[in-house]
Order: structure tokens, then sequence, then C-alpha cells
């Protein structure tokens, strides 16, 4: 247990970083602070690994032999039956929020409490004295009793047996819970044993250890250990590698609090504090305007999710009264059917599209690759974009008690699926295409979640994890080594369509043979994407898209869930597609630039991370291969998401899945093969895809206009009414009243102006009139 | 008609008329000589009212002192034709209608009016109309009607408004004492005033103002 | 015995009046110090008036103070006047206008 008892000290290890490095890192050199943090975060992976490993057994030992054997695991049901009995392991840290009081039934303590009896019938008064209602008490004894006892913040034994109930009105009060045990066997022992009802806000700062977590752990600080090491290469001519770095442990910090918190507001604040750091790192190189306001993007588009969140949360707190996991999600399907039940989750789906940009809120991601290359990769691929399938994982009680919202989910993943993989065909800027690749493979981890394969889901963020994050690592090693490229053959390409060039697809080509490292990595990492057979995003993707099928299948019907199996297809054979064309346009042919002709690999710190992943691409998937009858990971988070039972050969379905991946990667061979000729006679660049199909490249490069339709439906509105409201109300209302009072003032200030002559004897007369006037008041009773 | 009406009569339009041409003098001199008829017949009144001691008073401070220090300092600054122009728009109209209103008013309410609010102990229009029967005036009547021995007592100190009884009330009141004190100390303070604001050095300017004075 | 008190009241109303019109419509500085002590002067006669009627020797006693206090003012203010005229050579309350807004 010891390993485990450790936890709090996973996301301690990343806060320290951050605190060393606030506090000391100006006084660090900053390589060294690079690989403080880096080693914190390593640590911390280390850790997360022994508490892994020392769960395992933990698991093992409660559901008995069923792991130490292939025959036992493969009894889906067995597992589900074991499920109860895996730890859920929650250490709370501290009682982080406590409000409010708990109600005393008078009603159930009438009996024994005579003077109760004047109280009506169900009457739930705060335990804690109204302020208010003192003024109703009469009796002037027992009033000052109650101020005292009040002045103490509970009321002595003697007070509350003398009280006059009959003078309190109902629904009252009695502060007893804080009244000493020696009051004996008082009144105030009767009423503390009365059964009450729990009205109190209570949030623990409480971490929870399960498999679930577990895997998070490990994806985040695994995947997040090799980017820090990664960034020490790529960061390390950049000025800024302290503050960098601290927001990069910043981010692990705040990305472990949301995986580890035990309830939804701890998750929440992880939640929040990620797109705090996303914010921070997409404006990292804040002196271009364009960064800074692609942060600003990134964070008001999530805030809109955030505030569906937040309002999902209190309705939880209303429904069940807390909002710890262990409370609330065992109790979520009792409320099935109720109006709640269909509101919580949707108003939970509304933020995880936010966060996870999903349609309609997915129009930040692209823009929020203006942050260094390593946080593309470890934040808006791997880990926070995925926050919002984790947090659908993770309270999928809750989704389940409303199909309708599953199907939503389900629909929004498939259909954001297909959009951004119809946009990243056209991209030639490596991290546009690869955003959008992202974009897509979010939208099958819904469409995975949505359709009740939590498994899948979370297998398929762990693979995207891997691979992603190699193609980002492996696309800013390809930048390194186009940049250094120019700078070597002193070119000063010029910039095309606002990508800068050392990531413009249209400047590369025939890099294989010369960064073979980044290249070959590079070549694991699409493959895997593309589910290439074997590699890891295959079996994660062949899952999702078997499991959506099978949701009809096992119905006998050909519904909903067979047009989604459909899109998900389509969108399988785009991704294979635009990943071909992608390690294509990159890696095959000739050279298109002096950049790409001169290019040169990467340090061993940024390579070592690729092989790392690359490794992670070739094999990661084998912890499910179900088609091989491999279902470890299945059966690990089984407890937590629940057993799946293949009912129905996925060997047609895997057929069929490898067709589509071949058929993709064909479909771009023969389309950007290195025998085509992609330049034009002038050397300009162009896309087979705009010469066959322009009216299709036009809408996909202009992101089908979905900006520019939130420009027009949101932002020009909202700069409407902005104008209106500066031009009508606020120069037109407000300051014409506040400068017409000064006006007004400064006139009537000018006309008594005029009464100060300095002259005594206007004075004197005015005195006069004045004397007349109280004169003739006084005798008003003469006339 | 009395003796003493008629005198009242003679005594009361003289100071009407003084007062007047000693509000419409054009020379200074006039001025105070007017102002110094006039006081000396409120003396006159004064004694009418049985004040002896206040008529003599009166002489000494204002018909003596006050008479001397006004003509006195009319004499420093040079006697001249006074300009009666009214420089400042609307003053004579405004305090000429405001003066005739106050006036009509005090006369009115004096004649016959009454305070909406008599003082306590004051009937309505008691002050104005304050005569018995035979036109004996009611304090004579509070006099008369005192205790013998009280009455013997008055009449030891000289009767009402002697010297002796103000004398009396001045000296020997508690609630009057203090106040006459502190009255010598304004007298004081006003006298040290007097001299230092009269006696501060001119300044430069001064020279310049007087030449164009002159 | 036979003066009506009404009678001392209504000369004293007169005075009073008078005082006033010059105060407020003099534009020398002594002539207006000369009303002001007219207008005490009426002041002192109606409260004499009104201490002989209700027989009241205390309206002695104030006449008494008023008297003094008028004399320390007049002191002052031809101190002031002298003062006045000694700095702009003229003795006329309009010229002593500095304080207008």
């Amino acid at each position: 247990m010891s390993l485990i008892e450790l936890l709090p000290l996973v996301p301690a290890l990343p806060l320290a970083g951050v605190l060393l490095l606030l506090a000391g890192g100006r006084r660090l050199p900053g390589k060294a602070a690079a690989w403080l943090a880096s080693g914190l975060v390593g640590a911390a992976f280390l850790l997360s690994l022994g508490i892994a490993i020392e769960y395992r057994g933990l698991a093992a030992a409660g559901s008995g032999s069923e792991h130490a054997t292939p025959e036992a695991s493969a009894e889906a049901p067995g597992a589900a039956e074991h499920a109860a009995e895996a730890p859920v392991i929650v250490q709370t840290l501290w009682r982080w929020m406590d409000v409010g009081a708990d109600l005393v039934e008078i009603s159930a303590a009438r009996q024994e409490l005579p003077m109760l009896e004047a109280v009506p019938e169900g009457a739930v008064g705060p335990a804690w004295f109204d302020l208010r209602l003192l003024d109703a008490v009469e009796d002037p004894a027992a009033r000052a009793g109650l101020e005292a006892g009040l002045s103490r913040m509970w009321l002595p034994e003697a007070v509350v047996g003398e009280m006059p109930m009959q003078a309190l009105p109902a629904g009252m009060l009695v502060t007893l819970d804080n009244v000493p045990p020696a009051a004996g066997r008082d009144a105030a022992t009767l009423i503390v044993d009365a059964p009450r009802r729990e009205r109190r806000f209570t949030v623990d700062l409480a971490l929870q250890l399960d498999a679930l977590s577990i895997v998070m752990l490990l994806v985040v600080t695994g995947v997040g250990f090799l980017i820090h090491v990664y960034s020490i290469g790529y960061m390390a001519h950049d000025a800024d590698i302290r503050r960098y770095f601290t927001y990069l442990n910043l981010f692990v910090f705040s990305m472990l609090t949301l995986v580890l918190g035990a309830g939804f507001l701890v998750m929440f604040v992880g939640w929040e504090l990620v797109g705090a750091c996303s914010y921070l790192l997409i404006g990292f190189w804040y002196q271009d305007p364009a960064n800074a306001s692609a942060g600003r993007k990134a964070f008001i588009v999530n805030r809109i999710g955030d505030l569906a969140f937040l309002i999902g949360m209190m309705l939880i707190w209303t429904t069940f009264g807390s909002l710890a996991y262990g409370e609330v999600l065992p109790a979520a399907a009792g409320q099935a059917g109720t109006w709640v039940a269909l509101a919580i989750p949707a108003l939970l789906l509304v933020g995880a599209t936010g966060k996870s940009a999903q349609i309609p809120l997915f129009v930040w991601l692209p823009d929020a690759m203006a942050g260094p290359t390593p946080v593309s990769a470890l934040i808006h691929a791997a880990t926070m974009v995925t926050a919002g399938v984790y947090m659908i994982a993770r309270s999928h009680s809750l989704f389940e008690a409303a199909p309708q919202v599953m199907a939503v989910v389900a629909t929004v993943g498939a259909l954001t699926a297909l959009v951004a993989a119809l946009i990243a065909a056209v991209q030639v800027d490596i991290k546009r295409v690869l955003a959008y690749s992202t974009i897509s493979q979010l939208g099958y981890m819904f469409l995975a979640v949505g359709a009740g394969a939590y498994v899948a889901g979370i297998f398929h963020l762990m693979t995207h994890a891997f691979f992603k994050a190699l193609l980002f690592l492996g696309a800013g090693s390809v930048m390194h080594a186009m940049e250094h490229g120019f700078a070597h053959a002193h070119a000063h390409p010029e910039t095309l369509d606002g990508i800068p060039p050392e990531q413009d697809m249209r400047h590369m080509g025939g890099l294989l043979g010369r960064i073979p490292a980044t290249g070959w990595t590079f070549v694991i990492g699409g493959l895997a994407l593309a589910g290439f057979p074997g590699l890891a995003g295959f079996w994660s993707k062949d899952e999702i898209l078997f499991e959506t099928i099978a949701r009809d299948l096992a119905a006998g019907r050909v519904g909903l869930w067979t047009l989604l199996y459909g899109i998900g297809s389509l969108t399988a054979l785009l991704t294979a597609f635009y990943t071909g064309r992608q390690l294509l346009m990159v890696l095959a042919g000739q050279p298109r630039s002096a950049g790409a002709e001169q290019a040169a690999d990467s340090p061993w710190l940024m390579t070592l991370p690729l092989g790392v992943l690359a490794l992670l691409s070739l094999v990661g998937g084998l912890v499910n291969a179900q088609a091989l009858g491999i279902h470890a990971l299945a059966d690990f988070l089984a407890p937590v998401l629940g057993g799946h039972e293949a009912e129905f050969s996925a060997l047609p379905f895997i057929g069929l899945a490898i067709g589509i991946a071949l058929a993709g990667l064909g479909l771009a061979w023969w389309v950007y093969g290195p025998k085509r000729e992609l330049l034009a006679e002038d050397g300009a660049f162009v896309d087979p895809i705009a010469t066959r199909l322009p009216r299709y490249h036009k809408a996909a490069w202009n992101r089908f206009y979905v900006d520019e339709l939130y420009a027009w439906l949101v932002v020009r509105p909202f700069r409407r009414s902005a104008d209106f409201l500066w031009h009508v109300v606020d120069e037109g209302m407000v300051d014409s009243t506040v400068n017409g009072a000064g006006r007004l003032m400064a006139a009537l200030g000018g006309w008594l102006r005029g009464w100060q002559t300095g002259y005594v004897r206007s004075y004197a007369l005015s005195v006069l009139a004045g004397a007349v006037i109280i004169a003739l008041w006084l005798f008003r009773a003469a006339w | 008609m009395s003796g003493e009406l008629l005198l009242f009569y003679v005594v009361a339009a003289l100071m009407v008329a003084t007062a007047l041409s000693m509000v419409m003098a054009r020379d200074l001199v006039h001025g105070v000589l007017f102002m110094v008829g006039n006081f000396v017949l409120t003396a006159i009144v004064y004694l009418l009212l049985q004040a002896p001691f206040i008529a003599a008073v009166q002489l000494a401070v204002y018909a003596g002192a006050i008479m001397v220090l006004f003509l006195f300092v009319v004499m420093l600054l040079g006697a001249r034709e006074l300009d009666m122009r009214e420089p400042l728009a609307g003053q004579r109209f405004w305090g000429l209608a405001l003066v005739g209103l106050l006036g009509a008013l005090l006369v009115f309410v004096t004649g016959e009016g009454v305070p909406a609010a008599p003082p306590a102990g004051l009937a309505e229009g008691a002050l104005a109309q304050a005569q018995t029967a035979d036109g004996a005036w009611l304090g004579a009547d509070a006099l008369a009607a005192l205790p013998a021995a009280e009455r013997a007592a008055l009449d030891d100190l000289g009767g009402f408004g002697s010297p002796q009884m103000v004398g009396e009330a001045l000296y020997t009141d508690a609630y009057h004492l203090l106040p006459f004190e502190l009255v010598s100390l304004l007298l004081l303070v006003a006298m040290l005033g007097a001299v230092v604001i009269a006696h501060y050095p001119a300044r430069p300017g001064a020279e310049a103002g007087e030449e164009s004075a002159t | 015995m036979s003066i009506p008190p009404g009678h001392f009241l209504m000369l004293a109303a007169v005075l009073f009046t008078i005082g006033v019109a010059g105060a407020i419509l003099r534009r020398n500085a002594i002539i207006v110090l000369m009303s002001i002590e007219l207008m005490l002067n009426a002041v002192n006669l109606t409260l004499l008036t009104a201490g002989r009627a209700m027989g009241d020797i205390d309206s002695h006693v104030f006449v008494f103070f008023s008297l003094t206090v008028a004399a320390a003012e007049v002191a002052i203010g031809l101190a002031l006047v002298v003062a006045i005229f000694r700095s702009l050579g003229r003795t006329e309350v309009d010229d002593i206008s500095v304080m207008h807004g």
C-alpha cells in the first residue's frame, strides 16, 4: 500500500516544479530549469507506474485469479461480476468547502420534546438561528438567552430547554449541532439524535484512484514526460525557456488534478486550470498579436462549454446532494426518465464539446497551433483535449440514464470526425493537418463513448495520445530541420497563405532520406493514425467502429448506429488518405525548396522521445487487440466502465477496416505518389485535389466557412450590440446624463455666482428680504 | 391731552425728523449732528419711560462719547459733499420697496397687530394695549400688587427704573454679574482692536490711493 | 402716565425702519454705521417699553448691555473706516467688493 498512499505526490511533483521555477527560475540557467521540470514529471511518471503496478496486484487479489488465466479473462460477464470488488481508493486531502448546515426535522423530535409541539408537522428549520427570527421571540428572558447563545454560535442547553417554542414561527431553528456533549440527556441531545437531512454543501479535496484514473495517469505523465524531454531540445534556444517549462509543469499538475479528482468540482478545477495553461501556452509567443488572439479565441470558446459544465454541476448537486463520484454516479440510474437526467448529461456534453473541440465548438483547436509545437502535441493532441472524453467516460452512468443524449454524443462525434477529416485532406500546413486530424480522432472517441463503448473510447484516447504526440513532435522536428535547412541555404522563402515556410508542406518533399530518424518515426505515427493493420490506431479505431455497428447488430436492425458506422468508415478512408498525403508530401519525392534540400536531423533529445513514442505506436494497440483475443485494457477498466461482451464475430469488420485503410493509403499514393509531378511549370505547388475537385477544395480550404459563420452569427451581432451600447447607450444616454448633470450644476453655479456681487449692501438687501419674509410668516395670523 | 402726551408727540416728531435728516444728510458733519440730536431726544423718551438711569447713560455714552468719536473720525477723514448716486442696479427700488414693506409691517404690528405666538405669560396684543381702563400701564398694577413690604423696599430704592434699582439688578443678581464682567472684557478687547486696526501702518499702495482721493 | 405703550412701540418701529433704509440705501460707511446705531436705539426703546409695561427691571439691564456693545461696535466700526480710508482713500462700502464671484 505504500506507493498508493503516495498518490498525492504525483500531482505534487509538477506543482513543486512550478513553485521552484517561479521562485528561483530566474537564477537557474535555462537548461537546468528544463531538466528540473522534466525530471519532476519523470519522477511523477515513475511513481505512477509503481502505483499502477501495485494497484494491479491489488485488483488481482481482489478479484481472484481471473486475470491470471486467459480463459477466465475471456469471460466478460465474470469480469463484470467482480467489478464491485475492484478497489476504488479515495484519498481525502482536506475538506475544501463546507457551506450551510444540517437541517433538523423537528417533527421527528416532537415526541421526545414536548415544547416542540407548537411547531407544525413536517417543519424543517436550519440548524442555525436565523437572526431575522429573533424579533419574533416575545419573551425577553428567552430572547436574551438566544442572543447570548448566538454570540457563541450555539445555544446552551438551559436556553434550549426554556425556549418558548410557541413564540417562534414555523420552520425554525434551534442550534444544536455544537451543543457540548456534556449536556447530558436534555433537549439538545434528544434533537441531535433526531433524523436529519443533509443540506450541507461540502466538497472534499480528494483524489480517486481506480482503473480509469490509472490509465489517464500513465498517459498524462508518460506522454508528458516524453514531451518535456523533447522540449528541452526544441526550446533550447528560446529566451523564455523557464516560463515555458513553468507553464508545462503547471499543465501537467492541472491535468493530473483533472483526472485524479474524486468529484466533479475537483475535476472542474483541473478543467479550468488546463484551460488557463492552454491559453498561456498558445499565446506563449505573445509578441505576435496573432498568437495572443489565438489564445484568447481558445479561452473564450472554451468558456462557453465551461459555463454549461458549471450549470450541469449545479444540477448534479441539487439532484444528488453531492459532487463526489462515489455518491453521484451510483445514484444516477435512479433518476432515469426525469428531465434532470436529460439535462445533466446534455450540459456536460456541451462542456465536453468545448474542451474536446467537437462540433460546434471546434474552431479554436486549429488556431491553437500558434503555440510551440510540443505544446500542440501535449495539450492540443494527447491530453487536454481528451478531457471531454474522459469526463464522459467518468460520468457514464449519468449519460446512460439518458440514451437520447448518448445518441447525440455519438452523432456529434461522427459528424465532427467526418467534417474535420474533410478539412484535413486539403490543408498544406503540416500542423494544421494534424490539428484537424486531432479533431477528427476526438470525434471517434466521442462516437465510442456515445455508443457506450467506453473502453474503446479510452483505448483510442490512449493510442491516439501515443501516435498523435509522435506526429506532432515529428512535425516539430521536421520544422526544426526545415528551419535549419533554410538557415543553412541562406534561403528566405516567401510566406504563402500566412503559413510559415518551415511548416508549409508545399516546401517539403524528399525528407525521408535527409532526416531518417524523424522521417521513419513520422511514418510509423502516420501509419498508426491511418489505421494500418497491426499498429496502435488500427486496433482502437477498429474497436470503436465495431462497437458502433454492434449496437444495431445486437438489435437486429439498420438504424442510427449503422449510419454512424458508415460515417466512421468513410472517415477512416479519409484519414488514411490525408495521412498518406501528408507522409508523401513531406517525406517522398523530390525536395521542393532549398530548406528541404539541406534539412538536417534534430538532436537526440528530440529524436529519443520520437523513438519511444514510435515504439508505443507500434505495439501500444496490443494491450487490447480484441481480434487477437487480448482484452487486458478492457478487463482492467471493466470495474469502472463496465464489461462488454462481443456477441458477434468482428472479423468481417476487421477485414473491411483493413481494406479501407489500405484503400485510403493507396489512393494517396495514386494521387501524391513519388512518381507524380506536383509542381506546375512555374515551380508553384499544385494540389491535385484543387484541379480535380475545385469546389470541394475551396470549401474545405476555407474550413467550410465555419469561422465566417461564427463571425456572422456571433461576432457580428455582438459587435453591433456593442456599438449600439457604446454609441447610443453609453455616449447617448449615460454620457449625456452625466454631462448634463454637470452642465446643469455649472449653469446653476454660474447663476448663483452672480449673486455674490461683493457688495455688502446687496447682501444686506438679501438679509432684509429674508427678514421680511420671516416676519410675514410669523405674523401670518394677523391676516 | 395731558402735558406728558404732548411732550411725547413733540419729541417723537422731532426724533423722526432728525432720523430722516441724518439718513438723508449730504454732509457728514450735519449727519452726525442730527444723530446726536436724535440720541438726546431718545434720552428724553427714556425719561418718559421711567428709565432715568438709562437716559443718563444714553446721554453720556451716545450723545457724549460716541458723538465725539464720530465727529473726530469725520474730521480726520475730511468732511465733504457726499455722493448720493446709486451705482447698484435695483438696489434703490428693491431697498425702498422692502423697507416700505417692513415699516408697514412693524407699524401694523405695534399698532394693533398681534404676534402669532406671543411669549408665555403675555396675552395677545398685550404689549400694545398694556393699559388698564384708567390709562395706567399694567406694570404699575403689577408693582402696586406687590406685598407692602416689597413695595416699601422698592420705594427705598427710589422706585421703578431708578439707578438704585438698576444697580441692585446689575450687581446683586447672579445672572447679571458674569455678563457684566464679560462686557467689560468686551470693551477692553474692542478698545485694543480699534487701536490695532486703526494704527496698522499704511501699505505702499495706500499712498497712491490717498493721492487719487484728494 | 397716560401715554399708551403702543405709541412708544410705533415710534421705535418708525425709527428702526428709517435706520434700515439708511443702512441699505446709503453708500457712505459712516452714515451706514450711524443708521445701525439708530436701529439699535429703536430696539432699546422697544425693550424699555416692554419692561415698563411688564414692570420688569431686567429690560434696563439688557439695554445697558446693548449700549455697551453698541459703543464697542462703533469703536471697531470707525477703526475699520479709518483703516479702509487709509488703504483706499474712500469710505464708501461699495468700494470694498473684492470678494465677488
